[in-house]
């Protein structure tokens, strides 16, 4: 009903935050400035998702470089009016990496990525400072959900896992990994709470 | 409160559909203005997962990242197509319809918005508050489903305003002698939250104390029946 919330970093001590709303409505008209703050404001967040679902750095980087590529190619067409900033970006982020990771090279090897570990604990994430408190919070709500739930959603997003893949890996009936795959997410929706 | 495309919303936001299923999901999406909705919200809360592994990016990426946006030509803003004008309508124009509802409220029971011009003129402003207030609440959750005799529908409810929205959109109107009924559940038997002919307007329930849930049945026109006899052909549940 609401839009989605819009989401916004903190800025780093003594800057003004940045808020990638505004400087996406800059970009989409052209302004070169506003992008190199863009990419400033969420480099990061695209570089460590993509980084977690692809795993190597070097394609990491690779990714990460054309998700901002198109963003800035693209920023005209996002519609303000279906959710914030830093979600499209984070969609388009995730996508890429989603479709890296199940490209020519990832099909080959389907049958080992089926039977590979679960993604690995939340605590591998990198230690560094900035982003901290919302981490935290992330990893509270997702210790608040069932274990199914819990790895459905974390084996499909940031383990790039199909549902029927990961229906595979925790030996459920797919139409239980996709119920609890929305269910986890509105609990994790109405556990977060309002992002600003 | 899923059927085979609408149950995907789930994987669909966290990319794990396979090409076939996405564009079938997309192709759904694009008619179903409740679960773009649902869509976007979800959406919003998998880009958090995915901020919670923010890292520093490599040093080298910022010049090259703005090197070859220099190089990159824009594409420019969308045509506007009609079709995407009105479904972006359609979820503010709902919200509108169920202030018109709220403002009709006498207290308990639900209500139909009326249209007509002097309640809407007179109350426009404590409507606009009481639904703000209502989509305010900071345990307001939006519930989607699909109707299983085709439609789609979205509960708004709060706990703490003791009300639920129900808009429903895609049904015909009730057949000839028979309207459609929504009931409370899941706190003893069903209790009647409203009749409806034709849902066009949202409905207000007030005071769902301590149901867990919303259904939909159809139900003879006359006599009124205190419990539901047709089958319940929606339902949108909640957690306490």
């Amino acid at each position: 009903m609401e839009n989605a919330p819009s989401p916004r970093r903190p800025g780093g001590a003594g800057t003004a935050p940045a808020d990638p709303d505004a400087l996406l409505a800059r970009v989409a008209r052209g302004d070169d400035a506003a992008f190199a703050l863009l990419y400033d404001a969420v480099s990061a967040p695209v570089y460590g998702l993509v980084l977690r679902v692809v795993r190597d750095p070097a394609q990491a980087e690779e990714v990460a470089q054309e998700v901002m590529v198109e963003v800035w190619r693209t920023a005209a067409r996002h519609d303000a009016g279906r959710g914030g900033a830093l979600t499209w970006i984070m969609t388009l982020a995730h996508r890429r990496a989603v479709d890296r990771v199940r490209s020519a090279q990832a099909a080959a090897d389907r049958e080992t990525r089926a039977h590979r570990p679960a993604a690995p604990a939340f605590d591998e994430v990198g230690e560094e400072v900035e982003g901290r408190l919302e981490r935290e919070r992330v990893r509270r709500c997702l210790g608040g959900l069932t274990e199914l739930q819990r790895e459905s959603v974390t084996l499909a997003y940031y383990g790039g896992h199909t549902y029927r893949e990961v229906a595979e890996l925790l030996g459920a009936p797919l139409g239980t990994v996709k119920t609890r795959m929305r269910d986890g997410l509105v609990r994790m929706r109405d556990c977060l709470g309002a992002w600003r | 409160m899923t059927d085979a495309v609408h149950g995907l919303a789930g994987p669909y936001v966290l990319d794990a559909l396979g090409p076939a299923e996405r564009r079938d999901f997309e192709r759904h999406l694009a008619g179903c203005a409740v679960c773009s909705g649902e869509v976007a919200e979800l959406r919003a809360t998998a880009a958090r997962l995915g901020a919670a592994a923010a890292r520093p990016a490599p040093p080298g990426l910022r010049a090259r990242v703005l090197a070859e946006a220099a190089r990159t030509r824009q594409l420019p803003p969308p045509l506007p197509a009609a079709r995407v004008r009105r479904l972006r309508r359609a979820v503010p124009a709902l919200a509108a319809a169920a202030c018109l509802a709220l403002a009709a409220g006498l207290g308990t029971g639900w209500y139909r918005a009326e249209r007509r011009a002097d309640h809407a003129e007179a109350a426009k402003q404590d409507m606009a508050h009481m639904m703000g207030e209502m989509m305010s609440a900071p345990d307001a959750r939006t519930l989607a489903g699909s109707v299983s005799t085709g439609g789609h529908g979205m509960v708004v409810v709060s706990r703490q305003r003791d009300s639920a929205v129900v808009m429903l959109s895609g049904l015909a109107a009730a057949p000839a002698g028979r309207t459609y009924a929504l009931w409370l559940t899941g706190d003893g038997a069903p209790r009647p939250a409203g009749r409806m002919r034709t849902t066009d307007a949202p409905a207000m329930i007030h005071g769902i104390g301590r149901a867990t849930g919303v259904g939909l049945t159809v139900e003879p026109m006359s006599g009124a029946p205190a419990r539901p006899t047709g089958d319940q052909i929606f339902a949108a549940r909640w957690t306490r």
